[in-house]
């Protein structure tokens, strides 16, 4: 038996939550869930609470409701474009029409196409709960912090994710932004890696460079430790130590082989697209 | 543009489009029972004992023992129905359980315990020492030539499997009337006949008491022309037991692990050339991976054998081949039936052996080109026009071939690299050898209704190639009536007589010309008002007769022929590519449908191009890795650009209204110009399909080639 819930409200979406705990789903979009013919014994659909749609830019902050649709998204000009970019490649457009950009950090698949990006872009993920009072209480991760591995969250049992939070500053006055998902065709095709790189330059100085793999390991690959190694170079510098970077990187993928690629190939071309993307 | 090829609206486009075509998942049985299959879980065994668990009420178990003879009916019948004491492939079904629902019969299956002895299995071709069949040929004298050769090129190819991804997944329900003995099996396939034959000898009942009825079905390419046998011995078994309907359908992941593919190849070229380079003789041998049963494999190996000189003239050949015996699922019929494999080898390899000499691809091929009147590989003749020339001017008018091709030639600098490739081919029309004449001998007839309506009775199946279009675009203009007043049914063996499988290029060619003649005679002895019938029956129109314990004659009555011209852009990073350019330039003779035949290009085409780059299906222990559609990819409309088709006008007389074969002809060069046009953009040779970026990046890598 399942039973399906249409919370009127986010409130009231918790307060199902809090009492079913982890005999409840939430479905957004349901494109992952539905294709893998997941159930679970109460089963929350969020469709229809506005309150979760919507875009905001406050201050240094821009928040985005977990209602999101990747279309929605994808035509808001408030949304950086590197994330737009990396949306406009998921699958096909039903999906990316229901498809939401929380539900792909809840799903934590290794091969999510939004993940390195929102690594990059130091997302941060805002899970709430119903407190006893009846209040709303949120919890600010940072996405690393949220996604523990393949599949795996830090969301506990009476959350559910709110909103996914953007720092203007990871995403303005940029040099260079790119993302680059590589899948086994142009449409409907799971990543067999993936690469988000931003970066800031002033005179000749990298000041800021963030760089973030998907799809090599259980989790994006994102080394803050390296980052900072190449922060304050100049770009003369960076040219020359370009190889050691590249091997410290190596050292961090743990690529697989499997039915769509093999690991040597998602190794090197990691590797050809941080060293292009590194020849600034 | 004649008259017939002017494009019409599809008899069946209202009911498909719609939505109301009724597929098999959608027709309902009264008191139907559902069907679940236990499958061997390993490639070679002995299986020592099967304990079902209790089933309940409404349940029951079918296996081997419940057929008259548990063989199926193929070509030859050595794959059981359902495997007894030994299994011989992952896959293979043991039993069936039926009952009403059908999630229960899964989970009685999954319940049910199978003792093997596990047996060593043989999982690569090379390693096979059975052979389901072996050819020879050879002409003038190789020996010879290799000798005094210039120089000697030997190269290697293999090529994968291929998925038929059809859309509608494989389906039958049977019914058997206990009153009348008689058993019916509605279902989605290409050969009502071949099922029909089939269920005669594993139920052991005369013909009269077997009826198949072809549902609408959607896609085929091969994928339905011996597997509904099976499905439908299955259920008749089931049926005729439970003494109720049964239906098996089957779902995606069941579908891509259990029914046949395309054959894996390997492909081994030695060719001689002189100081001029010029071939002088071609030594050829093939290995096709037959899979765990002989089945259509033997008439599948001598296709890739009569394709790997391609379109062009060798005076001193040998070629052999042998179709291995491996404990992996069994390969079977899809669009090209073995010409692809080689058809990409030979094509690579005059690739190959153009860069070698220094000249162009297209002027190393027009070098060695066949002409009417040349003698085939094996003895057999080109008795009418060769359309080379024809197709290579209309290709270099419509893609600019050579004009890219210097272009690209020269040195490329940044991320991304052009290239542009092409193919040259041929496809030999209807069976190969003497079938239609020993074997199908097609029988059609029209009938004409007392409404002056006229009905076509065959047993040709639409699969969505549009055949019940043509069909009646062919009887219409013979009997000059408007289309309306053709008829023409999905086919019920109760009503129609034996034209044959829907296989091979043939429809068109042998049974439309079957149509053709009876229209004729109809309306010749036209009398308004009466219903009336005639009966035409296939004559043999060979010039040069097969024998195939020689490997010699006339293997086709005629050719179709076809050039493909594909331009992209390689990205150096990742190894992906971006088609830019799509070209098919083919000679079907008279065309019946300029839209039918325009689709049947474009999709024949992009096929090809799927085969050659990114549909890849590997066998790993016997077991495919890529279980669904998520993992086995086929091209979607984003990795496409729209191709330009066109027709060379070179009709024969033979077939109806001057048409030739033409579905299976436009997949055949896909592959190779995609491989030719990678080839060209990063400047190295590769032997193998699909060519992923992995193996574009690995060739990369190494240096050299793969």
């Amino acid at each position: 038996m399942v039973t399906a819930c249409m919370p009127a409200s986010v409130a009231e979406a918790l307060y199902m939550k809090k009492k079913a705990g982890e005999r409840a789903m939430f479905v957004a979009g349901g494109t992952d869930i539905m294709p893998a013919r997941q159930t679970a014994p109460v089963m929350i659909y969020l469709q229809g609470l506005h309150d979760l749609s919507r875009v905001s830019r406050s201050g240094t902050v821009l928040s985005i409701g977990a209602g999101c649709s990747y279309t929605q998204l994808i035509h808001d000009e408030l949304i950086p474009l590197v994330l737009r970019e990396a949306m406009q490649s998921i699958a096909a457009p039903a999906i990316r029409n229901a498809g939401t950009l929380a539900g792909n950090v809840c799903r934590a698949s290794p091969a999510g196409d939004t993940l390195p990006v929102l690594h990059v872009l130091e997302a941060v993920v805002v899970a709430g709960h119903l407190a006893d009072s009846g209040a709303i209480v949120e919890r600010r991760l940072a996405i690393e912090k949220f996604i523990l591995g393949n599949r795996r969250t830090a969301l506990r049992p009476e959350e559910m994710v709110l909103a996914v939070e953007i720092p203007c500053s990871s995403y303005e006055n940029l040099t260079k932004m790119q993302s680059c998902k590589v899948g086994g065709r142009k449409a409907q095709a799971i990543a067999k890696l993936s690469f988000a790189g931003i970066c800031r330059v002033k005179a000749d100085v990298l000041q800021d460079v963030r760089l973030a793999f998907g799809a090599v390991g259980p989790a994006v690959v994102r080394s803050r430790e390296l980052e900072k190694k190449i922060q304050g170079l100049t770009l003369t510098e960076l040219a020359d130590k370009k190889n050691d970077i590249l091997n410290e990187y190596a050292a961090l993928l743990q690529p697989l082989d499997d039915q769509r690629s093999t690991a040597a190939y998602r190794r090197q071309v990691c590797l050809s697209l941080l060293e292009d993307y590194l020849t600034l | 543009m004649k008259n017939i090829s002017k494009a019409v609206e599809k008899k069946d486009h209202k009911q498909k489009t719609s939505g109301r075509a009724m597929y098999i998942a959608d027709k309902k049985l009264t008191g139907e029972l559902q069907a679940a299959f236990v499958r061997s879980e390993l490639p070679h065994g002995r299986i020592l004992k099967i304990e079902l668990p209790p089933l309940p009420e409404g349940y029951l178990a079918v296996d081997g023992r419940d057929l008259a003879d548990n063989h199926l009916q193929v070509i030859t019948a050595e794959q059981p129905v359902f495997a007894t004491e030994e299994v011989s492939y992952i896959g293979e079904a043991i039993l069936l359980i039926a009952g009403p629902d059908l999630a229960t019969a899964r989970c009685l299956c999954r319940e049910t315990k199978v003792t093997y002895e596990e047996l060593p299995a043989v999982l690569d071709m090379d390693k096979a020492s059975a052979a389901a069949a072996r050819y020879h040929f050879a002409k003038g004298d190789v020996a010879a030539a290799l000798a005094r050769a210039a120089q000697i090129v030997e190269e290697t190819f293999t090529t994968g499997y291929q998925e038929q991804a059809y859309l509608e997944p494989q389906g039958v329900a049977a019914c058997w009337d206990a009153e009348e003995g008689k058993i019916t099996v509605y279902g989605s396939m290409q050969c009502p006949y071949y099922v029909h034959g089939a269920l005669m000898r594993a139920l052991n009942l005369d013909a009269q008491h077997v009826r198949v009825v072809q549902e609408v079905t959607g896609g085929g390419f091969g994928g339905k022309e011996d597997y509904p046998s099976l499905l439908a011995c299955q259920a008749a078994a089931a049926a005729r037991k439970a003494g109720a309907p049964v239906r098996i359908i089957h779902n995606r992941r069941e579908d891509m692990a259990v029914t046949p593919k395309r054959h894996p190849g390997k492909l081994h070229y030695a060719a001689a050339l002189d100081a001029q380079h010029h071939i002088i003789g071609l030594k050829i041998n093939i290995c096709l991976d037959a899979g765990a049963f002989p089945g259509l494999s033997s008439v599948v190996l001598q296709r890739s054998l009569l394709s790997a000189v391609g379109v062009y003239r060798v005076d001193n050949l040998e070629a052999e081949g042998r179709a291995a015996i491996t404990n992996t699922v069994p390969s079977g019929a899809f669009r090209g039936f073995g010409a692809p494999q080689s058809v990409f080898a030979v094509e690579s390899l005059m690739n190959h052996l153009a860069a070698k000499t220094g000249m162009t691809p297209l002027a190393f091929r027009l070098l060695h080109g066949v002409k009417q009147g040349d003698e085939t590989g094996t003895g057999g003749r080109y008795h009418h026009h060769v359309p080379l020339p024809d197709l290579i001017a209309r290709a270099e008018e419509l893609s600019g071939y050579s004009r890219k091709y210097a272009e690209y030639a020269r040195p490329q600098t940044g991320r991304y690299r052009r290239g542009i490739g092409l193919a040259l081919f041929l496809h030999g029309c209807g069976f190969t050898g003497s079938a239609e004449k020993d074997v199908i001998r097609s029988r059609l007839i029209l009938r004409k209704n007392a409404d002056d309506r006229v009905e076509i009775l065959a047993s040709n199946t639409d699969m969505g190639q549009g055949l019940k279009t043509t069909f009646s675009k062919i009887a219409a203009e013979a009997l000059g009536l408007p289309l309306e007043r053709i008829i023409c049914r999905n086919p019920d063996t109760d009503r129609v007589p034996n034209s044959g499988p829907t296989v091979a290029s043939r429809s068109i060619l042998i049974v439309g010309k079957l149509i053709e003649r009876a229209a004729r005679r109809l309306k010749a002895e036209w009398v308004s008002g009466r219903e009336q019938e005639v009966q035409e029956v296939y004559k043999d129109d060979v010039l040069i007769p097969w024998d195939l314990e020689k490997f010699r004659g006339d293997a086709y009555p005629t050719y179709s022929w076809g050039l493909n011209v594909v331009e992209l852009e390689e990205d150096r990073l990742t190894g992906m590519t971006n088609l830019l350019g799509i070209w098919g330039v083919f000679d079907v003779g008279t065309v019946i449908d300029y839209t039918i035949m325009k689709g049947q290009a474009e999709g024949g085409i992009l096929q090809g191009i799927g085969y050659g780059s990114m549909e890849k299906l590997e066998a790993q222990g016997g077991q495919f890795r890529q279980g669904s559609f998520t993992d086995y990819l086929i091209p979607t409309a984003m990795d496409t650009v729209e191709s330009e088709i066109a027709f060379v006008d070179n009709p024969y007389d033979g077939g109806p209204f001057g048409a030739k074969g033409a579905g299976e002809l436009t997949l055949l060069g896909g592959a190779p110009a995609y491989v030719a046009a990678v080839e060209q953009a990063t400047g190295r040779a590769y032997h193998a399909v699909p060519l992923t970026p992995e193996r574009i990046l690995a060739a990369e890598d190494k240096g050299g080639e793969v």
